[in-house]
C-alpha cells in the first residue's frame, strides 16, 4: 500500500475502537488508580479529599480483605496445577487417531459453553446438604459408607474446595483446547526421530512433547491463573463469600465494598492490587515464554 | 500384548472423564423435565440423570413465574449488537494496523497491547462511577458500548491480517480499488476463519456475563439472562425443578450453536493459545 | 500502448537504505523491456514503483511523457502479474477477470465481451465458473495473465510470473507470452532472476545490481560487449570465466590466469587502442565458456578438476598450470562439445580463441 494520501483515511478506519478502548477501558483504569487515592463514598456528606495510600493500608489491614487475598492464593495453588494437569491429560488422551474422539472432545469442551452463573446453580444442587446431595451421595459411595453427610456451601473448610470443584468443571475444557492445539502442532517427525533414537513413551513425553508445550503450557497457566483472581461469579451465586468470610475473594470484597457499602475508594484500591497482581504474572510469562512467536 | 491393552485403557479414561463432564449437564437436563419435588429427592442416586416421568411442566412453570422470553430478548439483543459493532470495528482496526501505514500506528499498538491485560474486573469500580455519573445505569448502551472495542479482538484480527499474502491488495489496488472497497470485497470474504473465533469466543465471555450486568442493572426490563437466573434462584419458593428448566432454555442458543459448529468453537478456542 | 520512462528515480525507505539510485530507462512503445538481477537488485522495486505500489522517493516516472509520480494505479492503467498470482481466492475465475472492468465501471455487455475475448485468447474458457484453488499451477498463471490483459492496460508489468512452475511448463509458456506480447503490442516490463528467460523474451535488458543500473541493450549485445565483470558473469549458463592478466612490456605479450596462456599484445592493441594506457597494469581477462577448444592457439597445460558430462556436450572444469603458486589459482570452465573423454587429475592441453577475449579494469569496467 503506498504510503500518501491514506494517513488519516487510515487513522479514521482504527478511531472507532480505539476510541472505545480509550473510553472504557483505558480512562477508567487511570482513574481506578485516582480514586483509590481518595476517600470517594457515593452519598457521603465528607468532601472528597485525597488520602494517598490510606485506602491501601486499610484494605491491607482490613481481615475480611485478607481473607480474600489468602482465598484467590490457595485457589490458584490448587486449581491451577490441577486444571492444567487434566487438560493435559485430557488433551493428551483426544490427540490420538481413535474412533469417535472428535465426540469426546466436544463432551469435554461442552461446560464451556455453559454460563457460570448456571453453573454455579447447578453446583448448589450438587452440593446440597444431606445424604440426598449428589456430591455426599457420590462420597459415600466410594468411600463404603465411611463419608458422613457435610454441608458443603456452609462448611468453612469444604466451601472453598466446593467452588473449586465447580470452577474446574467449568475452565478445564478450555485449556484442553489449547493445548490440544498446541500438541497438534508438534510436527510428527520428531516423535518418529526421538523413536529411532530409541525413546520410550515417557521419555518421548519428556523430551518431546513437554518442551515443545512450553509456550502453551505456560500461556494456560497463565490465564488460568488471572482467571482465578477475577473470580467473582461462582462466589456471589454460591455463597456470598461465607461462611465467615471463607470463600470470599479480591473481587467480591471489591464489589462488596463499592456497591453494597459505596466505598469506591477502597474498592478502587482493591481492583488495583488485582490488576497489579495480574500485571506481574504477565510481565513474568513474557519473561520465561521464548520470544519466538506462532503467527498463524 | 501391551499395544492390545492400551486401546481400551485410552477408552476406559476417556468415558471416565466424559461421565465427569457429562453428568452435571445430565443432572440440569434430567431435574428440568422432572417433578420439583423429585428433583433433590432423586439426585444422589443414578435416577438424578433420569427423568421416570418426564414433562414439560418445569418449562410451563417458568413462563408463568418470570418473562422469560424479556429476559432472552435482552440477552440476544445486547450480545447481538455487541458481536455485530464489534466485529466490524475491531476487524478494521486490526486491518488498519496490520496493511496501512500512518503516523501513530506502532505507539497506539503498543498501547493495545498494554490494553489487553487489563481485565474487566479491575475497571469494573470506576467505569461504574463512570456510567453512573452518566446516568447510564439501568440501559442497554452501558451493557453493550462498554464491550464493543475489544482490544485482544483486534489482535486477533491483526495477527490474522499480518499472514494474509499482501498481493491480493496489491492486486485490488491495481484494479483500482479504493482501502474500503479492498478490505470488503476482498479481505473481508477471505478472512471467515478469523471472524469466526473472534465471534466465538466475543460470543463466549458475553452471553455469560454476570458482574457488570450485577453492578449497573437493578430493575427486571434490561437484565440478561446469566443474572436472572441468579434472581430466580433466589426467588421464593426454591423448585429445582423450574430452575433448572429455567438453565436449560438459557443455554440452549448457546449450546445449539456450538454443536452446529464445533469445529468452528475449538478453532476459535485454539485460537487464543497463538498469543503465546 | 504506451511509452515508460524512469527519470533518474531514487527509492529510499525509511530507514535509510536504498532500493533504487539514480534509475534512468526508457521503454519503447511495444517494447519488452526485461529488468534481471540477482534478488535484492532493486528489479521488483523498480516495478512496484511503476505500479504505483510504492511512492518515489526522488525523480520521476513518465508514461507517454507524462509524469505519473502521484496518479493512483488505476489512472495510470497499468496492469500487473504476481509471483504468486494473486488471485482472490473467493471468487470464481470469471469474477477475477471482471474485478478490474468493475471498477473500471464498464457496463456489463462490455464486460462479458472482454470477458469472453481475453479467456478465448488464452485458452481459459472453459476454466470461468472455477475457483483459483481448483486449478492448476499453469491454469493460475493464464488467469492471472488474463486479469492483467482483460483491461487492456497501457503498460504490462510481470513481476517474476514463471518462477511458481516446473521447468517444462516454464519454457512453454514463456514462448507464449512472447508471441502473445508481439501479437497485442503490449508495452511490457518483465522482472525476472532467471538469465535464461531474460534472454529468450526480452526485446532489450536491463541488468541491475544493488538498486544501479549495469547495462541496458538487446540481448546480443549485452552478451558479445558486456559493460562490466558483472554483466559478462550474470548473462550466460556458465557465465563468462573471469580471471587475471598482466601485459608485459617487454616481451610484447599479455600473460593470462599466471602465464598460463601468453598471446602477443600487437594484434589486441590494434583491435582496441586504448588499451596502451592499461600496459605494465593488472588487468582483468574474460573468456566465455565456449570460447575454449582443445585446439588453436594459444595452449596450455590445464589440470582438470571435475567434468560434468551433459551427453551431448560437457562442462571441463579446470586450473590453468602457470607460473602462479597452486594456492592462487583460479578455477576456470569450458564448455566443449561431445562426450566426455578426460579423467579428473588429468592434465591437458587447452587453447581458446583470442579473438573472443574481453579485457577489463581492476575494477570490472570493460576496455574498449
Amino acid at each position: 500500500m503506498p504510503e500518501e494520501g491514506r494517513g488519516p483515511a487510515a487513522f479514521l478506519l482504527s478511531a472507532p475502537a480505539l476510541v472505545g478502548l480509550l473510553l472504557f477501558v483505558l480512562l477508567p483504569f487511570l482513574l481506578a488508580v485516582a480514586l483509590s487515592l481518595t476517600n470517594l463514598r457515593l452519598g457521603s456528606p465528607l468532601p472528597l479529599e485525597w488520602v494517598g495510600l490510606e485506602q491501601y493500608r486499610r484494605i491491607l489491614n482490613d481481615p475480611s480483605f485478607l481473607h480474600a487475598l489468602i482465598n484467590n492464593l490457595l485457589f490458584v495453588l490448587t486449581v491451577v496445577p490441577v486444571q492444567t494437569v487434566l487438560a493435559l491429560a485430557m488433551a493428551m488422551l483426544l490427540n490420538q487417531r481413535l474412533g469417535a474422539i472428535a465426540w469426546f472432545r466436544v463432551l469435554f469442551f461442552m461446560p464451556v459453553v455453559f454460563p457460570l452463573s448456571l453453573v454455579a446453580v447447578v453446583w448448589v444442587l450438587i452440593f446440597a446438604p444431606g445424604p440426598d446431595g449428589p456430591m455426599n451421595a457420590l462420597l459415600e459411595l466410594i468411600s463404603f459408607g465411611a463419608w458422613t453427610p457435610r454441608d458443603f456451601l456452609h462448611d468453612e473448610q469444604l466451601a472453598l474446595p466446593a467452588i473449586m470443584l465447580t470452577s474446574i468443571w467449568q475452565g478445564t475444557g478450555f485449556q484442553m483446547v489449547v493445548i490440544l492445539a498446541g500438541l497438534q502442532a508438534i510436527s510428527a517427525e520428531l516423535y518418529e526421530a526421538a523413536t529411532i533414537d530409541g525413546a520410550g513413551c515417557w521419555q518421548r513425553f519428556w523430551f518431546v512433547t513437554l518442551p515443545q508445550l512450553r509456550n502453551t503450557l505456560i500461556f494456560v497457566v497463565l490465564v488460568t491463573t488471572i482467571l482465578a483472581f477475577r473470580l467473582f461469579d461462582q462466589v456471589q451465586i454460591m455463597t456470598q463469600g461465607g461462611p465467615h468470610d471463607a470463600t470470599t475473594t479480591i473481587m467480591f470484597e471489591a464489589v462488596q465494598s463499592a456497591f453494597a457499602r459505596q466505598q469506591i475508594g477502597s474498592g478502587a484500591a482493591m481492583t488495583v492490587v488485582m490488576f497489579l497482581v495480574v500485571l506481574l504474572l504477565s510481565l513474568l510469562q513474557r519473561r520465561i515464554a521464548s520470544q519466538e512467536r506462532e503467527v498463524s | 500384548m501391551k499395544r492390545r491393552l492400551i486401546i481400551p485403557f485410552t477408552y476406559l479414561c476417556l468415558l471416565l472423564c466424559a461421565l465427569l463432564f457429562i453428568s452435571p449437564i445430565g443432572l440440569l437436563l434430567a431435574g428440568s423435565l422432572k417433578p420439583d419435588d423429585l428433583v433433590l429427592v432423586e439426585s444422589g442416586s443414578w435416577r438424578a440423570l433420569w427423568p421416570a416421568s418426564a414433562s414439560l411442566d418445569n418449562y410451563r412453570d417458568v413462563f408463568s413465574r418470570v418473562d422469560f422470553t424479556h429476559y432472552l430478548l435482552n440477552s440476544l439483543f445486547i450480545n447481538g449488537m455487541i458481536l455485530g459493532l464489534g466485529l466490524l470495528l475491531n476487524s478494521i482496526a486490526g486491518y488498519a494496523f496490520a496493511r496501512l501505514s500512518w503516523r501513530g500506528r506502532g505507539l497506539l499498538f503498543n498501547l493495545v497491547l498494554a490494553v489487553m491485560i487489563i481485565p474487566l474486573e479491575a475497571i469494573a469500580v470506576p467505569l461504574f462511577y463512570i456510567v453512573s455519573l452518566l446516568g447510564w445505569r439501568d440501559t442497554y448502551l452501558v451493557q453493550i458500548l462498554p464491550f464493543i472495542a475489544n482490544a485482544f479482538s483486534i489482535y486477533l484480527f491483526y495477527t490474522y491480517f499480518i499472514g494474509m499474502p499482501r498481493e491480493l491488495e496489491e492486486a485490488a489496488h491495481i484494479d483500482g480499488a479504493g482501502v474500503v472497497r479492498t478490505y470488503f470485497t476482498i479481505i473481508l470474504p477471505n478472512a471467515k476463519p478469523v471472524f469466526a473465533s473472534v465471534a466465538i469466543l466475543t460470543f463466549l465471555t458475553q452471553w455469560g456475563a454476570f458482574l457488570w450486568p450485577l453492578l449497573v442493572t437493578s430493575g427486571e426490563s434490561v437484565r440478561p439472562l446469566p443474572l436472572a437466573i441468579a434472581t430466580f434462584h433466589g426467588l421464593p419458593p426454591l423448585r429445582w425443578g423450574d430452575l433448572f428448566a429455567f438453565g436449560v432454555m438459557m443455554v440452549l442458543p448457546i449450546l445449539s450453536l456450538f454443536l452446529l459448529f464445533q469445529r468452528l468453537f475449538v478453532r476459535g478456542v485454539a485460537a487464543t493459545g497463538i498469543k503465546g | 500502448m504506451a511509452t515508460v520512462e524512469y527519470v533518474h528515480v531514487d527509492k529510499e525507505y525509511p530507514n535509510g537504505s536504498r532500493a533504487i539510485e539514480d534509475f534512468n530507462l526508457l521503454v519503447e512503445d511495444g517494447e519488452m523491456m526485461v529488468l534481471v538481477g540477482p534478488s535484492g537488485c532493486g528489479k521488483s522495486t523498480a516495478l512496484r514503483l511503476l505500479a504505483g505500489l510504492d511512492p518515489v522517493s526522488h525523480g520521476e516516472l513518465r508514461i507517454d511523457g507524462i509524469r505519473v509520480n502521484e496518479s493512483s494505479p488505476q489512472l495510470r492503467n497499468i496492469a500487473m502479474v504476481f509471483q504468486n498470482y494473486a488471485l482472490y481466492p473467493h471468487m470464481t475465475v470469471r469474477r477475477n477477470l471482471e474485478f478490474p472492468l468493475r471498477m473500471m465501471k464498464l457496463p456489463k455487455a462490455e464486460r462479458v465481451r472482454r470477458i469472453e475475448e481475453t479467456a478465448g485468447m488464452l485458452g481459459i474458457s472453459e476454466l470461468l465458473e472455477r475457483r483459483p484453488r481448483q486449478l492448476s499451477g499453469g491454469q493460475r498463471q493464464r488467469v492471472a495473465m488474463g486479469r492483467a490483459l482483460v483491461r487492456h492496460p497501457r503498460v504490462f508489468l510481470m513481476d517474476e510470473p514463471l518462477s511458481n512452475l516446473d521447468m517444462k511448463l516454464r519454457t512453454r509458456i514463456r514462448s507464449e507470452i512472447a508471441s502473445l506480447q508481439k501479437r497485442l503490442g503490449v508495452t511490457t516490463i518483465y522482472v525476472t532472476h532467471d538469465q535464461v528467460e531474460a534472454m529468450t523474451l526480452g526485446d532489450r535488458i536491463a541488468v541491475l545490481k544493488e538498486g544501479k543500473l549495469q547495462q541496458c541493450g538487446r540481448p546480443q549485445e549485452l552478451y558479445d560487449q558486456p559493460a562490466n565483470t558483472f554483466v559478462a558473469t550474470f548473462l550466460g549458463n556458465p557465465g563468462m570465466n573471469i580471471f587475471r592478466a598482466w601485459s608485459d612490456k617487454v616481451t610484447a605479450t599479455l600473460k593470462l590466469a599466471g602465464g598460463g596462456w601468453q598471446i602477443p599484445l600487437e594484434p589486441l592493441l590494434r583491435r582496441k587502442p586504448i588499451l596502451a594506457q592499461y600496459v605494465e597494469h593488472p588487468l582483468l581477462a574474460g573468456l566465455r565458456p565456449e570460447a575454449f577448444s582443445p585446439r588453436p592457439t594459444p595452449v596450455a597445460k590445464v589440470l582438470i578438476e571435475s567434468v560434468e558430462s551433459l551427453g551431448h556436450e560437457r562442462l571441463v572444469h579446470f586450473v590453468p598450470l602457470g607460473e602462479t603458486p597452486a594456492a592462487e589459482r583460479e578455477t576456470l570452465v569450458a564448455r566443449l562439445p561431445g562426450p566426455q573423454v578426460e579423467k579428473v587429475g588429468q592434465s591437458i592441453e587447452l587453447g581458446f580463441d583470442s579473438g573472443q577475449l574481453h579485457l577489463f579494469t581492476i575494477d570490472g569496467k570493460t576496455i574498449g
